[in-house]
C-alpha cells in the first residue's frame, strides 16, 4: 500500500476512536492540559508505529496501549504529585475501560440527548464550564451566583445527565431487534 | 439578572450516605472544586475496592471528556468558531508535527469529521409552518415537506414548483424551485441556491435572509431575492425598505421601493434587468452552442450487471429488487453493492463531467429514525482484470478489489472516487457523486467496462439501524444506477 492510502487508514481510524482515547487518558490523568498533551504525544507514537499496526485488528485496542505508555512515560518525566494517581490505580482504571469500551461510546451518543432535554439555565452552565472553557470562579461573576451554588449546580447536572443516559440506553437495548 | 436556582439550598456539601455518593463528590471535587491528597487516597481505595463503583468512575470521567470534547453542541455556535476551538488542528508548539502531507489529509479528513459530530443539533423549537404548496416536487429534504407541517431548524430541497411558508416572526417567503432554504431561526434563513419572494409584517422586521456572500435584512417590505450555488444573487424590493450587508467587503446597501441590486463574491453591482423583469435564471440556463453532448449509461446496458455481496453466514435481509448496502461491527451482517457499466456507446469519446447517481428506498430492514448521517463511498476497479464477474456468481470471497477477511475495499486494485452522505434518518431519494476522479476513472478505462463498488463507510454502532438499499437492474419503478457523461468535443 502506498504512503497516502496508510495515511488515509490511519486518519480513518484515529477520527473514529480519537474521542474515546480522550476519555481514556482523562480517567488517569483529569488534568485537562495535561491530558491534552499526552493525547498529542500519543497520536504522533501511533502514526509512527503505524506499521505495527495489523489493518482488521482493533485499532482502538491498540491506541489505548499506545496511549497507556504514554501516560506512564509522562509521569516519569514530570515531577511527582501527591494528586497523581498510583500505578496501580492506573491499570486498574485502564482495564475496566478497555473492558467498557464499546458501552462507552454508546453512552457518549446517548448523552447529546441527555443534554438537549436539560433545562436551560443547566445547558448555559454547561456551555461556560466546557465551551468556554471558564473556571467557577469566572462563572460564577458572569451568572452572579456564587462559586458554592454553581460547584452544587454542576454537580448536580452530571448527576442527571448520567442517570438519563444509563436510562436511555437501557431502553433503546430493549427495542432491539 | 440573577436567574432563580432551585438547587441554592443553605449550608455545605451534604455528607455522602453511600459509597456511590461519594465516590460522585469526589468526582466533583476533582472536576471542579478543591482536590486534595487525602481526597486521592479515598477515591483510589473506592474505585479499587468495587468492580461497580470502577464503572461508574470510567463513566462519569468519559462523560465529563464527551462534554469537553462535544462542547459545542451545548449552544448554537457558529461554525467557524468551533472549527477555531477544534483542538486537533492547532496542535500546541513543542509536539512534533506530522510530515506535511499527512498534515493536509488529515486537517480534510478530521475537519470532516469534525464537522459531522460539531454541527449543533437542530433545535426542537418549530421555527416555520409549511403554509401551502404548488407543484411542489422535492428532493432529500431534511424536514417534512406536507403541507401544515411545523418546521424545525434543517433544509427544504425544493425541485419545481412553489412552497409558502411563515416563519414564527410572522415572515411569509414563497419559495420558488429549484431552491434550497435553510431554517436557522424564527426569523432568519439561507438561501443557498433558487429564489424566494418575502412578505414581512410590522412584528417580523428584522427579517434575515442570508447568502452565500451577503446578508438581507429587512425593513418592512415585500422583496425578493435569488441565489445560485456560486454566492451570486439578485435583490429587488417591491415595497418598503431593505438592508444588504456584504460578509466580505462589509459594504452596506439600503434599497427602497422598486430598487434592486445584484450580489457578487466581492461587493454589490446594480442589477441587470432592474425593471419589469429580473433575469434571476440566469445561471440556471446553460448556452446551448457551448453545451456538447451528452450520454446517459445503466448497469442495465450491454454488458452491465449489478448486484450485491454479503458477507459470510448472513441469516436475513437479502433483496431481489434492491442493492443492499450496510456497515456494521459484526462481520455478518455487511453488504456492499457492485456495478458495472458497459462504455462501449462512448466510443473513442472523452468524458468532460461525470455524475453517478444512486436511487435509494427503504429496505424494510432496520428503523430509518434510527439511522444516524451515513456516508457511502463509490471506488472504481482499476485493475481491469478484475471486470468479467457476474450478479448470479459473485459473492464475498470472489469479489474483486477486495479483502474478504478484513471486509475492506483493497485499495491496491481500486480507487475512491467520491463520497455521498444520506441526511439522519433519510433511507430514500437520489444520491450523487460526481466529479473529476469519476471522470477520470472512466477515461482510463482500458477494456470499455467499469466495475464500482459502493460501501457504506459509516459503521453503525447502536442496534436496529437501517439497512440502506439503491434500486438495481430489476426495479419495478425505479431506475438503476445511473451514469450521466459530458462528453467533450472531438
Amino acid at each position: 500500500m502506498s504512503p497516502p492510502d496508510r495515511a488515509e487508514e490511519f486518519v480513518f481510524l484515529l477520527a473514529r476512536h480519537e474521542r474515546l482515547l480522550g476519555a481514556y487518558v482523562m480517567t488517569m490523568v483529569p488534568h485537562p492540559q495535561d491530558a491534552d498533551d499526552i493525547l498529542q504525544e500519543a497520536k504522533v507514537v501511533m502514526w509512527r508505529n503505524f506499521a505495527k499496526f495489523e489493518t482488521g485488528t482493533n485499532f482502538g485496542a491498540w491506541a489505548r496501549k499506545v496511549a497507556f505508555h504514554q501516560v506512564l512515560a509522562y509521569r516519569k518525566r514530570k515531577h511527582r504529585d501527591r494528586l497523581d494517581f498510583s500505578e496501580d490505580f492506573l491499570r486498574t482504571v485502564s482495564e475496566e475501560v478497555e473492558q467498557s469500551a464499546e458501552r462507552l461510546e454508546q453512552r457518549e451518543k446517548v448523552l447529546h440527548e441527555c443534554v438537549a432535554k436539560l433545562p436551560a439555565d443547566h445547558r448555559d452552565a454547561l456551555h461556560l464550564r466546557y465551551q468556554e472553557g471558564l473556571s467557577l470562579e469566572d462563572m460564577a461573576s458572569r451568572l452572579e451566583r456564587t462559586v458554592g451554588a454553581l460547584y452544587r449546580l454542576l454537580s448536580r447536572v452530571r448527576h442527571v445527565l448520567h442517570e438519563c443516559v444509563t436510562k436511555n440506553l437501557h431502553n433503546s437495548e430493549n427495542e432491539a431487534v | 439578572m440573577k436567574p432563580s436556582d432551585p438547587n441554592e439550598n443553605a449550608g455545605g456539601t451534604p455528607s455522602p450516605s453511600s459509597p456511590e455518593a461519594e465516590l460522585r463528590e469526589l468526582c466533583n471535587r476533582l472536576l471542579d472544586g478543591e482536590f486534595s491528597p487525602e481526597d486521592r487516597e479515598r477515591l483510589e481505595a473506592l474505585v479499587l475496592g468495587s468492580a461497580d463503583l470502577r464503572c461508574l468512575y470510567v463513566e462519569i470521567m468519559h462523560q465529563h471528556a464527551s462534554l469537553r470534547q462535544n462542547a459545542s453542541r451545548l449552544g448554537d455556535v457558529p461554525l467557524s468558531d468551533v472549527l477555531q476551538t477544534f483542538p486537533d488542528l492547532e496542535p500546541t508548539g513543542k509536539i512534533i508535527r506530522f510530515p506535511h502531507w499527512i498534515g493536509a489529509i488529515a486537517a480534510a479528513l478530521v475537519l470532516g469529521f469534525a464537522i459531522w459530530w460539531f454541527v449543533p443539533r437542530p433545535t426542537e423549537k418549530p421555527l416555520a409552518t409549511l403554509v401551502e404548496t404548488n407543484g411542489a416536487r422535492w428532493d432529500n429534504s431534511s424536514l417534512p415537506t406536507v403541507p401544515g407541517s411545523h418546521l424545525k431548524a434543517g433544509r427544504l430541497r425544493l425541485e419545481s414548483g412553489v412552497a409558502r411558508l411563515v416563519f414564527q416572526s410572522g415572515a411569509e417567503v414563497s419559495l420558488e424551485g429549484p431552491a434550497e432554504l435553510e431554517l436557522q431561526g424564527p426569523n432568519t434563513c439561507f438561501l443557498h441556491s433558487g429564489a424566494l419572494t418575502a412578505h414581512v409584517p410590522q412584528q417580523a422586521h428584522g427579517f434575515t435572509v442570508a447568502t452565500t456572500n451577503a446578508r438581507l435584512i429587512d425593513h418592512g417590505t415585500d422583496f425578493g431575492i435569488s441565489a445560485d450555488p456560486n454566492g451570486r444573487g439578485q435583490v429587488q424590493v417591491l415595497k418598503g425598505e431593505v438592508e444588504l450587508r456584504h460578509d466580505h467587503s462589509g459594504e452596506v446597501r439600503r434599497l427602497a421601493t422598486h430598487e434592486s441590486a445584484a450580489i457578487t463574491p466581492d461587493r454589490f453591482t446594480e442589477a441587470k434587468n432592474a425593471d419589469g423583469e429580473p433575469d434571476r435564471y440566469a445561471f440556471l440556463r446553460k448556452d446551448s452552442a457551448l453545451h456538447p453532448s451528452t450520454l446517459t449509461l445503466t448497469t442495465a446496458g450491454g454488458t452491465g450487471d449489478a448486484a450485491y455481496v454479503v458477507s459470510p453466514n448472513s441469516p436475513i435481509h437479502f433483496s431481489d429488487t434492491l442493492l443492499l448496502v450496510k456497515n456494521a461491527p459484526t462481520k455478518g451482517y455487511r453488504r456492499k453493492a457492485y456495478l458495472r457499466f458497459d462504455l462501449t456507446p462512448l466510443r473513442d469519446r472523452h468524458v468532460a463531467e461525470a455524475a453517478l447517481t444512486l436511487n435509494f428506498e427503504a429496505t424494510g430492514f432496520g428503523y430509518a429514525s434510527l439511522t444516524d448521517e451515513c456516508t457511502f463511498a463509490v471506488y472504481g476497479v482499476t485493475d481491469d482484470s478484475q471486470d468479467n464477474w457476474s450478479a448470479e456468481t459473485l459473492t464475498w470471497e470472489n469479489a474483486p478489489a477486495f479483502s474478504p477477511d478484513a471486509g475492506t475495499v483493497d485499495t491496491t486494485k481500486a480507487a475512491k472516487l467520491g463520497t455521498f452522505t444520506t441526511p439522519r434518518g433519510v433511507v430514500s431519494g437520489s444520491f450523487s457523486i460526481e466529479g473529476q476522479a469519476l471522470a477520470n476513472f472512466l477515461n482510463t478505462d482500458a477494456n470499455r467496462r467499469a466495475t464500482l463498488i459502493v460501501v457504506r463507510e459509516t459503521s453503525e454502532t447502536g442496534n436496529s439501524a437501517a439497512v440502506h438499499g439503491f434500486a438495481g437492474n430489476h426495479h419495478p419503478t425505479l431506475a438503476p444506477p445511473t451514469l450521466k457523461l459530458t462528453l467533450a468535443e472531438h
